[in-house]
Formats: C-alpha cells, structure tokens, sequence
C-alpha cells in the first residue's frame, strides 16, 4: 500500500503492509454488505482520522480479497438509487478473518510486551 | 495455499476480460465519487468544493487503474498481448514496408543460420578423431584413361603400402556394404542395414576405442577367422536396449551368425551414420578379391602419418611403391 500523503499531517500513521485486507474483513463481517465508499467510510470513522488511508486502496484491496475468494461481489443500488457494488464475506473469508486475528493478536502482543521493557538501570 | 491457486485462475482469467474489469473499475470509482462528494455537501460544503475534495480523498484515479490492472491479471502477459495487438495494427497499416522488413529478417536469419552450420561443421567441431591433422585419405591414380586421381583401392594395393610404407603409423580400409540383419533368434524382425568390412586396425588408426567391448583382432581379420563383428551405438540401444549382455549376443548378417565383440561410441559416424554394423575386413570379402590389383572395392583407405611425417613425404613414398610393384 502507497497511500500518497506527503501533505498530511505527521500524527497520521501509514498502515502496516497487509493490515487493510484484515480492516476490510472484519468491517465486513460486522457491518454485513458494503460498497467500496462504506468501507472506506467506516474504516475512516473507526480510526477517526488517525490512520492515513488513500481511499483507492480499498479498491486494491477489495480486488485481492476477491481473487482469494474471501469475499463476495454483487452489483445492486446504493442507499440513494445509484448503482453500486456490494461486498460481503465468504465462509473462507471468515476462517481467514479468525487466522488473521489470532495472528494479529499474537503480534501485537510480542510487540507490545517488547516496548515495555526497562533498560539497564 | 488454496486461496494462492484462486488468486492464480482469477489473475489469469482476468486477462481475458481486462475491459470488462476496467469498466466496473469506472463505474465503482465514480459511485464512490459521488457518495462522498454527497455525504461532503450533507456536512455543509458547496457542490465544486465538495467534488473537488472527493477526487483528492480517493488518490489518482489513472494510477488506481494501472495498480487495478497489475493486481487482478499477469502484468507481463498483459503487456504482451497490447504490444502483440499494436505489432499486427502497425503490420496492417503498412503491408508494403512490413513485407520488405520481414524478408529482409528472414534473409538475415537464414544467412546467420547458414554461416554458423559451415562455421560449426569445420571450425567449432573438427574431426572426431585422435590428432585429425595427421590422417590421411589414400587413393590410387588412373595412369591411363580419365586420369582420375581419385580412385578406389583395390586390396592388393592396400596390403603393400601396409606392408612397405614407412611414414605411416598404420594403413587401415573399409569396404562399404549392406546387410540383412537378424538377431540370433527368430522373434527379432529382419532389418537392411548399412555395414563395412574394415580392417583390425581401422578403429585404432581413426583413434577411436569403443565404449563396450574391443575392435577387431588381426587374427580375426582373416579368411575363415571366428565371426565377430562391432556395432554402432544407435544399433545397441536399438536392438540390445543399451545393455552390456549385447556382448554374449550375436547378430545374423546376411544369414550368418556373428558374435558382437564391441560397440561403437554414439558420436562415431564414418563413413557415414548410416553404417550401423562393422565385421573384419578379410572376412568380408572374397580370398580372390582379396588377392586382386584391379578390383578396386575398397572404398576408404586411410592412413595415420608417423608423427613428424609430411603428407609429400608420404605421396613420395606410396608413388614409389606402387611403381616397383
């Protein structure tokens, strides 16, 4: 992921390589059906505003998610009757979101057990 | 690992329908323009601004769209199937100039091609032989009518120069053939081959030793000596399936039964690849033949030059011992 933001502000933070397909998932799994800009949209309130994501890597995103067959796609109107693509998750996307968040948590916790530690007194 | 496969058959099968995926692409992108240029002027900003923002929140959309292409299909076969289409565009445009391009490659090639198979065959791959420089081909020449210089041996010949010629290391002849071969059974089809009667030294002359076996020996190359006979590579693998037990095996050439005693290495090929079977020269031809200084069957002589020997001395030699006979 390149999200371009050379002029954001600095308190932003890039997102980790492969972390979007899991943000995706889950929005996913929670909300039910989506289009591309719900996605974005929640992904955005959720962070409220600390994450820097370039909209248009959803899309990427969303495209790879496809190829594994971990979501679903369908053509059907957006809340105001414009045509939009709905999203939704498999049942191997669901396995994959269960893997993905035991490894997520497993990271996180070695890294946050590692920045917990004392330096030599 | 089964979702790195669904990945593959979608990337692949993506190539085929690019367009289609470029325009859901377009329609999905300008879906979400609108929705958040909508959502932007709920939050109270002026329809151009609200566009505007919209279109700088998503990024740039030619850069999403090469991304969108590299993620979803195989980028190289991709690009080589636009450039395969622009090639036959361009061909189709211009049939006068790309007919005049592509002969003047296929003239080209076939030159190059050309060029390289002499360059190869005399250059790069000499003779397959031990110190090919000092072998020599020898010939009797017509003292009367056309003069030929080139003629065939005949055995008598041969076997003086053997005997007398002192700038040699050895003489050796084939005589060329052909044989009906059988196997010593009577289930093995019956083939015609190409074969050579060849003196015992012949092998050893060329510098050649075979990967199985042994050559002739000069008892063998006798009339009336034991039936031996050495066969070539592709006739063993053929025949015999490449095994070592092809040495207790015997060949029946032209009814008679002959053991195999040797076999040749696979890039032996003289006189010609063709030549598949090879007995004693002495058995092969007739006790009257071989007496005779008019027949002239032999058709190779070859001699290996002393080391050190010129090919003018050897001429001097022969000469002269053709003319006390």
């Amino acid at each position: 992921m390149h999200p371009r933001g050379e002029h954001a502000p600095q308190n932003k933070s890039e997102i980790l390589q492969g972390t979007l397909d899991l943000m995706v998932l889950k929005t996913l799994e929670a909300m039910g059906p989506l289009h591309g800009y719900g996605i974005a949209r929640r992904i955005e309130q959720i962070s409220q505003e600390a994450l820097r994501v370039n909209q248009g890597t959803i899309y990427l995103c969303l495209v790879r998610l496809l190829q594994k067959k971990w979501i679903k796609a369908e053509w059907g109107a957006s809340e105001n009757n414009r045509k939009a693509r709905f999203y939704s998750i498999s049942k191997a996307g669901r396995k994959q979101l269960i893997a993905e968040t035991e490894n997520w948590e497993r990271v996180s916790g070695v890294i946050g057990r590692l920045l917990l530690m004392d330096g030599p007194r | 690992m089964l979702s790195f496969l669904n990945r593959l058959i979608a990337r692949i099968g993506a190539v085929f329908r690019s367009s289609d995926f470029d325009r859901e692409l377009d329609a999905e992108l300008s879906a979400h323009l609108k929705l958040r240029a909508e959502d932007l002027i709920r939050q109270g900003m002026q329809p151009d601004e609200a566009e505007h923002i919209a279109r700088i929140q998503l990024g740039g959309i030619a850069q999403l769209r090469e991304a969108h292409r590299e993620i979803r299909g195989v980028p190289f076969v991709d690009t080589v199937l636009r450039d395969l289409r622009y090639a036959l565009r361009q061909i189709r445009s211009r049939p006068g100039f790309s007919a005049l391009a592509i002969t003047i490659l296929a003239l080209g090639i076939g030159a190059n091609t050309a060029i390289f198979s002499v360059v190869n065959g005399v250059v790069l791959r000499p003779l397959p032989f031990e110190h090919p420089e000092r072998l020599v081909a020898l010939f009797e020449a017509n003292v009367i009518g056309d003069n030929n210089p080139y003629n065939t041996v005949a055995p008598a010949n041969f076997f003086d120069w053997q005997k007398q010629a002192t700038t040699f290391d050895q003489i050796a002849a084939i005589s060329f053939t052909t044989f009906n071969l059988s196997g010593s059974s009577k289930e093995l089809s019956t083939e015609r081959v190409d074969g050579c009667g060849a003196s015992a030294n012949f092998f050893g002359t060329l510098g050649v030793a075979p990967v199985l076996g042994r050559s002739f020996s000069g008892d063998e190359d006798r009339p009336g000596g034991t039936p031996v006979a050495i066969i070539s590579y592709g006739l063993w693998k053929r025949r015999f399936g490449g095994s070592d037990d092809a040495l207790l095996q015997h060949v029946r050439l032209d009814g008679k039964l002959f053991s195999i005693v040797g076999v040749l290495p696979a890039n032996f090929g003289y006189p010609s690849r063709t030549v598949q079977v090879w007995i004693p020269l002495e058995q092969h031809l007739a006790p009257v033949v071989l007496e005779a200084h008019d027949n002239h069957v032999l058709s190779s002589t070859i001699g290996r030059l002393k080391s050190g020997r010129t090919v003018e001395q050897a001429r001097a030699e022969v000469d002269s011992i053709v003319k006390r006979l």
